[in-house]
């Protein structure tokens, strides 16, 4: 039965409810999170951006400062001077140039002169290009598009002696690889447009496609992408422009990887809490039900065997704590038992003689009386009675009496039969009651007792004491009058005792009935 | 290379500076060590008496001026003399002869000790051997813009100035006797080092530097004759070479007579040891006949 009053259904009850809480709890994180994860894309989407901003702006700070140092070199200074306004050769000039600013982590560099006609450094068509754009604009950095790809071009004029004698232009390729390189650091997109058209892309089909600032989204071999515009107003040439953008599948990929995780947390862990919760519903229920199924015999009546266990948990040491409990009340149980036999025993026995009393005889009686009218059996009675046995107090003490008493019981058991029952009535009187014999054979076994009785005197310290007994017997067919039947049994047995002293004592003298036989006749 | 040429000088300048201002507790009497820093030209003299100074005047003299071709010139030489006080004595190199009134304004002493021709350089591998002194001026003050106009290759002269000390007397003043009138088509340099490097450099390049600085074996620089005279002492001494400046030391008027007496040695040590400058070509000057 399932009641919610009992510790096993509010056991259940508690793991399905954290079951319950479990699973709501993970659900709720799973949708809660998906929404702050995509937010937090969106974040860092706006943070990368602003990253590659830094680090396109840290580029162009490099490269004005690299323009700087050879702007500021005085060698480099007096070397276009000679070159430019002395008409010397310009193979010092290239000399110096590339001695001295070999090192700079530039693609391209080149010394003009103030026609802009290159003096020094690599005569590319695109640096030439930009260095046109760039003295023509006088601008210090600038982002321009040519057939080679993307430049970063600084330049400034070279001064000496108060006089301007040209111009330093440093470049900067943006191509692929360095687009992914940059695409690597930032771990998205990047492409560069020009007048809104892509013109530079680590993605071939890409090139050429039209892309405004709107544009948020763009769908990127079977991708679509997540697409921020990277600021860089320090330029002069707004046709250029940078996007960055982060792949949606791969933020998908990244929420799909945790709705799995928070999926398998919430099966398994609600699996795991059943389990966990069946196999402890299970050790708890277990031994309850064993205690229970005890406490009930033991409220019956019964002392249940137990059987204790190696103790682990409290039920372990309840339910042994119980098996001890029902150890020791069986042990009391025993004790009780003996005691309450002993009892019994002493209740239904003479102390002196060991053999039963006049109260047990009362209580055997009956069942006699009823077996020999099962069996149509007669019943045989022989009162006993020592000769003068006062004679013996008087002469020898009572305990003298009481030894020849201890002893001629002793001797009334070794002579009867099994099934012979033995009573001391009181005094020195005893009762034999046997079922289902003859008047001959009770007569025979009397006879042998009392000779017995006769040759085995009793030793008393150093006393002889000779014994001799009377016997009289009774052999009846009890009538359904159980108290009729035994005065009459004990009536007729004591006549024939009586008779026996009369008659010179140390015999047995069996009752005779009126008709003259010496067994009444069966009713 | 520039920026490093500045740097050196900038850490030479202030530990001569450390050397010779910063008071020694340690030599505080008379027994002190002489200090003196300036041109280099005149250290190469000083550095090769030092030994027999020393002895003569029983002290010691410690020198700043090897690196004076990065700066550390004539106006280091004339800051050492007017530091110098009674803790710390300290002497100058120099190597333009002072002007009067700066010798007067600064109460200065001047012994002067030698005389370096002025090598005309020109690159090693222009055909031009000799010009004449009216040719040397005519290139450095622009008249003359093209080797081919003194019988060379048709190239435009590069003209490599380095006119320290404008306003004192000599030097390269007995080529052009006023900055003004050289060329402004030039560069003009900070030393003797950077003089003998642009001249090597460019292959049109004239310039000019004294004899004391030793163009080293690597040097793509030759010197040209004037007059056809190469600017040995000899020539000079002869009075055919026409380009020459003075080297001297100096003290204040107010020095020790211990320093003055050193400084006198050293002139006699200078006349008396001429073999000691013949590599560097100076010419000795006799201290009894100044």
């Amino acid at each position: 039965m399932f009641k919610l009053a009992t510790f096993r259904s509010r056991l259940v009850f508690y793991i399905l409810l954290v079951s319950v809480f479990l699973g709501v709890a993970l659900g709720m994180s799973f949708w809660h999170t998906q929404n702050i994860l995509l937010n937090e894309a969106n974040q860092q989407l706006l943070r990368t951006s602003r990253l590659l901003d830094t680090y396109l702006a840290e580029e162009r700070s490099e490269l004005e400062r690299y323009v700087g140092i050879v702007r500021d070199n005085l060698r480099l200074q007096e070397y276009m001077y000679v070159v430019t306004e002395i008409n010397a050769e310009r193979e010092p000039l290239d000399k110096v140039f590339l001695q001295q600013f070999g090192w700079l982590p530039i693609d391209e560099r080149i010394l003009t002169d103030m026609d802009g006609e290159i003096i020094s450094g690599n005569t590319s068509d695109t640096i030439i290009q930009a260095s046109e754009l760039t003295r023509q604009n006088d601008i210090k950095i600038q982002y321009i598009h040519t057939r080679d790809g993307l430049k970063l071009v600084a330049s400034s004029p070279v001064h000496y002696l108060d006089k301007t004698l040209g111009h330093v232009v440093l470049s900067q390729t943006y191509d692929t690889d360095k687009l992914r390189e940059l695409e690597d650091i930032s771990k998205g997109r990047l492409f560069i447009t020009n007048k809104n058209i892509v013109s530079l892309s680590t993605i071939p089909s890409l090139f050429g496609k039209p892309m405004t600032t709107q544009v948020r989204n763009l769908s990127v071999m079977n991708d679509d992408l997540i697409l921020t515009q990277i600021k860089i107003d320090d330029v002069l040439n707004k046709d250029i422009a940078f996007y960055f953008g982060v792949s949606e599948g791969l933020l998908l990929s990244n929420i799909i990887q945790f709705r799995q995780l928070i999926m398998f947390i919430i099966i398994f862990g609600i699996l795991g809490i059943l389990v966990l919760g069946l196999f402890f519903l299970r050790d708890f229920d277990k031994p309850i039900k064993k205690l229970l199924a005890m406490t009930n015999e033991v409220a019956e009546g019964k002392l249940p065997s137990t059987t204790k266990v190696i103790p682990r948990n409290e039920i372990d040491f309840l339910s042994n704590n119980f098996s001890d409990m029902i150890n020791s009340l069986r042990e009391k149980q025993t004790l009780i038992s003996k005691a309450q036999s002993e009892l019994e025993l002493l209740a239904i026995t003479d102390t002196l003689t060991h053999l039963y009393n006049r109260r047990h005889l009362l209580e055997v009686f009956p069942k006699l009386q009823a077996q020999a009218r099962r069996d149509n059996s007669p019943l045989a009675a022989v009162i006993v009675d020592i000769d003068h046995f006062k004679a013996i107090n008087d002469e020898h003490g009572h305990l003298a009496g009481d030894q020849c008493l201890i002893e001629f019981s002793a001797l009334l058991r070794s002579h009867s039969r099994t099934n012979d029952y033995l009573f001391r009535l009181g005094g020195e009187e005893f009762l034999i009651l046997t079922l289902g014999e003859t008047t001959d054979g009770v007569h025979a076994v009397a006879e042998k007792i009392r000779k017995a009785t006769e040759q085995t005197p009793v030793q008393y310290r150093d006393v002889r004491i000779d014994m001799t007994i009377s016997c009289g017997i009774c052999v009846e067919y009890p009538t359904d009058d159980k108290e009729q039947s035994l005065n009459s049994l004990l009536l007729h047995s004591d006549n024939a005792l009586y008779l026996a002293k009369q008659t010179g004592r140390n015999k047995v003298i069996v009752h005779l009935y009126e008709d003259g036989e010496q067994q009444k006749i069966n009713p | 290379m520039r920026d490093q040429i500045i740097l050196q000088t900038i850490i030479i300048r202030t530990l001569v500076s450390v050397f010779l201002f910063t008071p020694l507790s340690g030599h505080a009497n008379s027994d002190k060590v002489f200090t003196a820093a300036g041109a280099h030209s005149t250290w190469v003299i000083m550095d090769k008496i030092k030994p027999a100074l020393e002895k003569m005047n029983g002290q010691k003299i410690t020198l700043f001026g090897k690196q004076s071709m990065l700066g550390v010139g004539c106006n280091a030489g004339i800051k050492s003399t007017l530091q110098s006080s009674d803790k710390q004595e300290s002497f100058g190199m120099v190597c333009c002869p002072l002007s009067d009134a700066e010798v007067t304004k600064k109460n200065l002493i001047v012994y002067p000790l030698a005389l370096e021709p002025l090598m005309i350089l020109s690159h090693e591998s222009n055909p031009i051997t000799n010009l004449d002194v009216k040719q040397v001026k005519a290139i450095f003050s622009g008249e003359i813009t093209n080797w081919k106009q003194v019988g060379g290759e048709n190239k435009s002269i590069v003209v490599v100035t380095r006119l320290h000390c404008k306003k004192r007397p000599g030097h390269w003043k007995t080529i052009l006797d006023s900055a003004d009138k050289f060329t402004t088509k030039r560069i003009n340099v900070q030393s003797a080092d950077e003089m003998v490097k642009r001249v090597g450099d460019f292959k049109a390049a004239f310039g000019h530097a004294g004899t004391a600085w030793l163009r080293g074996e690597d040097s793509r620089t030759k010197i040209i004759r004037v007059n056809g005279f190469l600017p040995t002492r000899t020539n000079l001494k002869n009075g055919n070479y026409p380009f020459y400046r003075e080297l001297a030391v100096i003290t204040n008027k107010e020095a020790s007579e211990k320093i003055k007496n050193l400084m006198r040695s050293a002139q006699k040590e200078t006349f008396k040891s001429a073999d000691l400058f013949s590599e560097h070509q100076l010419l000795p000057i006799d201290p009894a006949k100044h």
